[in-house]
């Protein structure tokens, strides 16, 4: 008789999906909620495979929450484990010590939430295993807590669950640092980490997984999302399994047009590439970004006709596959042929010459498009400022790239506005 | 860049046109102007052009003659180093060069200064449209010079409209102090959404209250619920205490009653229930058995009365069968009269019968009845008379009619001797054979035939003399005639006729030749004249010149001859140069001289043939004249052709043969006529033979007649002879059939007597068949009539013994009964009799029936006798048991045991009800404790018990919903995602805020780049651009504006125009056809500043003059005509005027027709 466990982390309960392609209010029915659908499937993943229990190594809540509806929630699905005798081991990350409604849960009987005290619970079925655990109460953790967890228990299988940044990742705090070789001297079998929301597995004797989230929440968290599902034999070898459990999963998908030769070409093109990534991905739903590149003759076309692209990409698109948004950064072929600059003989040519040399640098054009910036900041939500930079530098650096941008596009249109016609 | 040759080669509907534009002439306005009507290709013409320089688009319109595989451009352009071929089709590598080797688009790119397709239409083409919306725009730019001078370089017409949507497009989202945008109505959704989460949602704290208050509820109603309960027990408990103090009383009453029944006996459980039973069982037993013996007594009674007389009764069997006999009597008594007459018809009729076959009084006429044998015989015989008699009489006839025809066949033959026939017969048969070969003889036919043929041979044979005219004579001069023979004529055919095709091809040759010589002379003379070809003379001259100049500058070595020998040196470089550039003059004018040579030493020659081949043909002719005069002098004078001899010819060969026929059927009549004689002769011969008289000078026709009836009279003869033979012997043959029949006549009478003899037919003599056949009718009838008559006689007889038979039986039996003879008629007796013994017959049945009735109910009566002793043995074990007399004593004393088991019974329970009131062990501790008890004391506390519990259940009652409410809001927050949707919705909506602020930040930076960046762009090109557009706009205005110039408006520059009368004018305040005006000269302007900087592009302009007046082309043209002067303007146009006008403005312009094959200058 095994033992299996699932392990998760990161779930991030009812934090919102962040993508455009929410507007669409057909697909907001079909891919919101999303953090919830895919904790139930983590949840019916545990029934079906008749697992023992279910590992959450932090983050279960998403910092400053505040409704109850949450936790109420969380406790049904707590109700569902216990009544089909799963056992929940939970420590706390920096997330769920932001929130508030962390208290208020009152766990099932089988559910166990580790507190700031270490502690290892033994379980002694054919297989004896230790499970340790630590949560920490603040959302800061600056230091290991490698160091405070109990020493292995000779004999069991080891189990240790830990929130922690490891040595640090990209876009996540430093949280409760340590190193793989650090964890692989505990003796412990398995680390069931959380903290980092990308997948990462080390097998060996100590096998140290980050499950990564089940579910990405933007582009930035694209790729396949999934729960890790561990069967520990009784000669205590074990057998680490990926499980997908996202609803949607975002993806870029970026195309080079520089061979296109007309528009229905770039279509068919683009098309082709997000029906490929269609059918590589088996969550229900594909939210992609596309990101167009190259020299093209028709880059200010496709500058112009942006929403008229995204629409017909959605049209041709599969079922299940949603376009978020296109970006563009392709430039009109002329100017690569043509060498200087200041040779152009279309005067539309000469013009952006004008603009990229003699204007966007130019002090007056700084301080009339800061103006126009300020008043508009004036106006939006506080939550969207920082879009627009978060200090005098980042805002004068973004600016720059929306006059180049701009520029190209204004172009663009007074271009294919007249000379396609 | 230039355009020299443009070759549609597959394009649209043009198949191998080509359009040379020549190469550029220094010095010469490089203006062509294309002329074609409406459809002759002009806009494919120009599309052609953009396609070889671009390549032709994926969806080309032109493709419907030539498939896209055939499509096909090719020009010679005018690079920067020189011309070049290109070709361009439809595939991957689509241009290529002179040799059909791909290429790439670099060079061509490189010459266009990186300009796409759609730029060239729009900076070097002009169209009345985009005329019209450069005028608009003027409008639309506020005069505002950047914009305008942009627009121009660029051909942009709508510059200030583009800006502006852009800018529009962006301000959708926000605007300035603008109030409905995108930004406002997302912030609406946020604060939307911000109050819809407020009032769905539960925060944390409101939370933890909430369960605060249920669990405060829930404590307070669980206490409240225990106090009512113990109120509630205490109240129970005095209520079954009030209840024991009655059942006491009641239970003392109970003990007292029990102790009066303690005397009686226990009887068994059992009997309580047997004693009904058997007291109504001993009730019916007694009735039953009173009943049976009174039933016993009755049917003795009645078996004694019946008694039954034995002699009588042994009598049934006779009854029975009188019964039988009655009715035989009753119908006998009907039929018998009947009977009786049917017997006397049967005598009547054999009476009758005797009669008429003559026997009456015959004693027995049986013994008339015959036997089958006889009459059978009779019957036959008479069956086979009629046919013996109708043979012999037929046999007679026949005999007869055949006597009567063999008398008239001999009259017929008369007396003719038959010897004398025999012999005739020979003769008629050889006769016979002369007339049948005779009659088919065809002498005289053939007479005729040939007669007819030489009448009209004759006639023929007149006309084709005459048709020889001129000639006339006879045939025989024809005959001996003697003309030239067939092959002399083809072979003078075949000499003729080439010596005259020969000459015709010497005749065009000289032609052909003369139209050379002249087109070499003018070929020459065009090299020779063309401008700047300088001849090997002029260029030896000046490099004498040079040559002596260099001496004298070595000489003297001093500035004055150095400036000479300059001089002189570049005159030699310019003639050097000019003659590198015209080597193919040069080398062209060499070649056509040469051709002019050739071609007039040709002529020369194809002169000498022209007239060696007249002589040659004119001495063939000659030579037929001759042999005409020599057939006949008046042959010659008609001066006959040689295909005219040949007809000629041919008609005497004609005639000649007429002729021959006309002598031909002459003889056939001579031979025809001999025939017709002899055969007279032979037939006149073979008459005589046969000795027939004729004359032979009746001809051949009358003589065939004769012999021919002859020969008919002689068949006939024979006929009738072979008939008297035949019927000679037919009466032979009747005479034998009429003796037979006669002897079988004699045969029949006697085997008729035979049999007639042997009955009593013949005792009156042999009867006739007649008679025979009535009386065998008659007998048959007797024998009959006879039959029915002996049944009759034997039905009677019986009858009358049945009467006899009832008669005696009934009275035999009516002495048995007793019954008196007098005692009515016979039938009656008879009916008596039988009612008596039915009678007897009853009785016996009664009595039969009275004695099984007495078995039965002696039987049941001992049944009876034994249920009334069981009956007893109960009773009296009851009686005796209870020590009474009667079963009503034992029911008294039934009942009292019953009453005591009652009492007990009710005892116990009261018992058990007052032990369970006061929960205690058992009555006596009941009993003492109810003793102690206050009745009234209780009774006090109940009633205030009640009042306290009351109140307690209130209490309860309102803790338990406050619980209720308390839980339910903590439910109602439920688990679901509303909050969540809500989050994710406030979440896109700042999502779209972002994005909507970097698209419009984005915007509006790129639309105030480009409005600075138009204010450089003016900076730059205002200067050489003005001046030219001024001028422009004079000339286009014809002088009514004297130019152009730009005045600063705040922070703008705005262009005005200046009127010739003076002041300045805004361009708002322009005519509309004035702002036309101004944006062609401010095309102009941008074609010259173009031009300015780099290698120029062919312009191609589209009858953009349609609304011009005549005046205002003339200036249009001379604006181009000045463009042509720095690049080549290529007009198209289907207004013929205008070619005119542009000849007129500018004489050097190049005119193209597009309809005639091969466009070249007209």
């Amino acid at each position: 008789m095994s033992y299996r466990f699932v392990h998760t982390a990161d779930i991030h309960l009812d934090s919102p999906l962040k993508s455009l392609a929410l507007r669409n209010p057909d697909l907001a029915e079909l891919i919101g909620n999303a953090t919830r659908r895919a904790f139930v499937r983590t949840v019916e993943l545990c029934l079906e495979e008749r697992v023992q229990a279910l590992l959450i190594a932090g983050d279960l809540y998403d910092g400053d929450q505040t409704s109850m509806k949450t936790a109420r929630f969380l406790s049904d699905q707590m109700h569902r484990l216990c009544e089909a005798g799963v056992s929940v081991y939970i420590v706390r990350g920096n997330h769920d010590a932001l929130s508030k409604i962390t208290k208020e849960l009152i766990p099932a009987e089988s559910v166990k939430v580790f507190d700031g005290r270490a502690e290892c619970i033994e379980l002694y079925g054919k297989v004896p295993i230790a499970i340790h655990g630590l949560s920490f109460a603040k959302p800061q953790a600056p230091e290991s807590l490698l160091g405070k967890y109990k020493p292995a228990v000779q004999g069991a299988y080891n189990i240790g669950i830990m929130h922690t940044s490891l040595y640090g990742a990209i876009g996540h705090d430093l949280y409760a640092p340590c190193s793989v070789p650090e964890l692989q001297s505990t003796g412990f079998d398995y680390w069931a980490l959380g903290h980092i929301h990308k997948r990462s597995v080390i097998e060996g004797k100590t096998s140290i997984v980050m499950p990564g989230n089940p579910q990405g929440r933007d582009i930035n968290e694209d790729g396949l999302k999934s729960v890790t599902l561990v069967t520990v034999r009784e000669d205590r070898s074990a057998t680490i399994e990926e499980r997908p459990t996202a609803i949607a999963q975002f993806e870029r998908i970026e195309f080079d047009a520089s061979s296109v030769e007309s528009w229905t070409h770039l279509i068919d093109e683009t098309s082709s590439l997000v029906e490929n990534k269609r059918r590589q991905i088996s969550a229900e739903h594909l939210v992609a970004r596309v990101s167009i590149t190259g020299s093209t003759p028709l880059a200010w076309r496709i500058w112009r006709d942006l929403d008229l692209l995204k629409t017909e990409l959605e049209t041709n698109s599969p079922d299940r596959c949603w376009i978020e948004k296109i970006e563009v950064s392709c430039s009109p072929r002329s100017i690569q042929i043509v060498g200087a600059p200041a040779d152009h003989a279309d005067p539309l040519m000469e013009l952006r010459d004008l603009i990229q040399n003699d204007v966007l640098n130019s002090d007056a054009f700084i301080t009339k498009l800061t103006v126009i910036a300020d008043e508009l900041k004036g106006h939006l939500p506080h939550e969207c400022r920082d879009s627009l930079g978060t200090d005098e530098t980042s805002a004068q650096s973004i600016l720059s790239q929306f006059a180049r941008d701009g520029a190209e596009e204004v172009l663009a249109r007074l271009q294919v506005s007249e000379r396609s016609e | 860049m230039r355009l020299n040759r443009l070759d549609l080669t597959r394009y649209g509907k043009f198949t191998g046109k080509s359009i040379s534009f020549g190469e550029k002439v220094a010095g010469k306005t490089d203006l062509h102007l294309i002329y074609g009507l409406n459809e002759a290709g002009k806009s494919t013409l120009f599309s052609a052009y953009l396609d070889l320089l671009f390549g032709i688009g994926p969806q080309s319109p032109y493709n419907f003659i030539h498939s896209y595989a055939a499509m096909r451009i090719g020009a010679q352009l005018e690079f920067a180093d020189g011309p070049r071929d290109l070709v361009r089709v439809k595939r991957k590598e689509s241009l290529l060069d002179a040799q059909e080797r791909p290429i790439s688009d670099a060079a061509l790119n490189q010459e266009l200064g990186g300009i796409e397709r759609e730029a060239y239409c729009m900076m070097f083409s002009l169209d009345d449209k985009s005329l019209e919306r450069g005028g608009q725009s003027i409008l639309a730019s506020q005069g505002e010079l950047g914009r305008l001078l942009f627009s121009a370089s660029a051909g942009l017409s709508d510059l200030s409209h583009a800006l502006q949507s852009i800018r529009e497009r962006s301000e959708a989202f926000y605007k300035p102090r603008g109030r409905t945008h995108q930004l406002s109505e997302l912030k609406n959704k946020l604060a939307d959404l911000k109050n819809e989460r407020e009032r769905l949602d539960m925060v944390v704290s409101e939370y933890r209250t909430l369960v605060e208050e249920r669990d405060r509820f829930q404590q307070q109603y669980n206490s409240a619920q225990k106090e009512r309960a113990a109120k509630v027990a205490r109240r129970d408990e005095i209520q079954r205490q009030l209840t024991a103090f009655p059942k006491l009383g009641v239970l003392r009453e109970t003990r007292h009653r029990l102790e009066a029944l303690s005397g009686i006996p226990e009887p068994p459980a059992a009997w309580a229930e047997e004693f009904d039973a058997l007291l109504k069982q001993d009730i019916q037993a007694q009735v039953k058995e009173e009943a049976n013996s009174n039933e016993i007594d009755r049917l003795n009674i009645v078996i004694g009365g019946l008694v039954i007389d034995a002699r009588s009764e042994s009598m049934a069997a006779e009854v029975e069968r009188l019964k039988d006999l009655r009715a035989r009597y009753m119908s006998a008594e009907k039929d018998l009269p009947g009977r009786k007459m049917s017997l006397r018809e049967a005598d009547a009729k054999i009476d009758s019968i005797m009669m008429r076959i003559e026997r009456e009084g015959e004693k027995n006429p049986a013994r008339l009845i015959l036997g089958a044998s006889v009459t059978g015989s009779l019957q036959r015989l008479m069956e086979q008379w009629s046919g013996i008699d109708q043979a012999f009489q037929l046999a007679e006839a026949e005999l007869c009619t055949a006597r009567t025809s063999l008398e008239t066949e001999l009259s017929k033959l008369g007396e003719q001797d038959s010897d004398r026939i025999e012999e005739n017969d020979l003769q008629m048969s050889k006769l016979e054979i002369v007339v049948e070969s005779l009659r088919s003889s065809d002498h005289s036919v053939r007479e005729r035939t040939a007669r007819r043929a030489s009448e009209t041979a004759k006639v023929r044979l007149e006309s084709r003399l005459k048709a020889l005219l001129p000639w006339s004579g006879q045939v025989e001069a024809l005959e001996t005639m003697v003309g030239p023979d067939r092959g002399k004529i083809a072979r003078w055919k075949t000499a003729l006729n080439k010596a005259e095709l020969d000459l015709a091809g010497y005749i065009r040759d000289v032609e052909e030749y003369s139209r050379e010589v002249e087109r070499s002379k003018a070929k020459v003379n065009a090299i020779s004249g063309a401008t700047g070809v300088v001849s090997d003379k002029e260029a030896a001259t000046v490099r004498g010149k040079r040559e002596r100049a260099w001496a004298q500058h070595r000489n003297e070595l001093d500035t004055a001859s150095a400036d000479l020998f300059e001089e002189v040196l570049r005159q030699d470089d310019i003639v050097t140069a000019a003659r590198i550039s015209h080597v193919s003059e040069l080398a062209k004018l060499h070649q056509a001289q040469q051709s002019l040579a050739e071609a007039q030493a040709a002529l020369k020659r194809a002169n000498v043939f022209k007239i060696e081949g007249g002589e040659a043909r004119d001495s063939i002719l000659k030579e037929i004249a001759v042999a005409i005069s020599r057939m006949n002098p008046s042959l010659a004078k008609s001066s006959m052709t040689l295909s005219g001899l040949e007809e000629w010819l041919a008609k005497r060969e004609k005639a000649i043969e007429t002729q021959q026929e006309v002598e031909a059927s002459e003889q056939d009549v001579r031979a025809a006529v001999e025939d017709g004689k002899e055969a007279a002769l032979r037939l006149s011969k073979a008459l005589k033979g046969s000795g027939v008289q004729h004359d032979l000078k009746e001809g051949f026709d009358a003589l065939l007649a004769i012999g021919r009836e002859t020969l008919d009279q002689h068949a006939k003869r024979g006929v009738i002879r072979n008939s008297i033979e035949e019927l000679r012997n037919q009466v032979a043959n009747r005479s034998r059939m009429v003796q037979d029949a006669e002897t079988r006549q004699k045969g029949w009478h006697s085997s008729w007597s035979k049999h007639c003899s042997q009955t009593w037919l013949s005792e009156k003599g042999v009867p006739t068949i007649e008679t025979v056949r009535e009386i065998l009718t008659s007998i048959s009838e007797l024998s009959t009539v006879l039959q029915t008559k002996s049944g009759l006689e034997d039905r009677i007889a019986k009858m009358e013994k049945d009467q006899t038979d009832f008669q005696e039986h009934s009275e035999m039996l009516a002495q048995v009964f007793y019954i008196a003879a007098e005692t009515g008629s016979i039938l009656e007796r008879a009916e008596l009799i039988s009612t008596r013994m039915k009678g007897i017959e009853n009785n016996r049945q009664r009595k039969t029936q009275a004695q099984k009735d007495l078995e039965d109910k002696e039987t049941e009566k001992r049944a009876a006798a034994e249920v009334r002793s069981l009956i007893d043995q109960s009773k009296n074990a009851m009686l005796e048991f209870f020590g009474v007399h009667s079963l009503d004593d034992v029911a008294v004393k039934l009942a009292d045991v019953k009453a005591r088991k009652d009492l007990n019974q009710r005892n116990d329970q009261i018992e058990s009800e007052v032990v369970e009131a006061l929960r205690v062990e058992d009555l006596a501790i009941a009993e003492s404790i109810l003793e102690r008890m206050d009745r009234s004391t209780l009774e006090l506390e109940l009633a205030e018990l009640d009042a306290k519990i009351e109140d307690q259940v209130l209490l309860c009652q309102q803790l338990f919903s406050s619980t209720k409410e308390a839980g339910a809001k903590l439910d109602a927050v439920g688990g679901d995602s509303k909050i969540a949707d809500l989050e994710e919705q406030r979440q896109t909506a700042l999502l779209e805020i972002s994005e909507g602020s970097i698209g419009y930040l984005r915007v509006s930076a790129g639309v105030l780049a480009s409005e600075q960046a138009l204010q450089i762009y003016r900076d730059k090109h205002r200067s050489s651009m003005m001046e030219r557009a001024s001028a422009a706009f004079r000339t286009i205005s014809r002088g009514e504006y004297s130019g152009l110039t730009s005045q600063p408006d705040r922070d703008r520059e705005i262009l005005m125009a200046l009127p010739a009368a003076g002041g300045s004018k805004g361009t708002d305040e322009l005519s509309r056809g004035t702002r036309y005006q101004l944006y062609l000269a401010l095309r102009v302007a941008g074609y010259h500043e173009f031009a300015r900087s780099r290698s120029s592009l062919p312009f191609i302009a589209d009858d953009i003059m349609e609304s011009f007046d005549n005046f205002r082309a003339e200036e249009a043209f001379r604006l181009l005509a000045e463009m042509g002067e720095v690049g080549q303007v290529i007009y198209l146009t289907h207004h013929q005027h205008l070619c005119e006008i542009a000849e007129r403005v500018c004489p050097s312009v190049q005119i193209y027709d597009l309809e005639p094959a091969g466009s070249k200058p007209r």
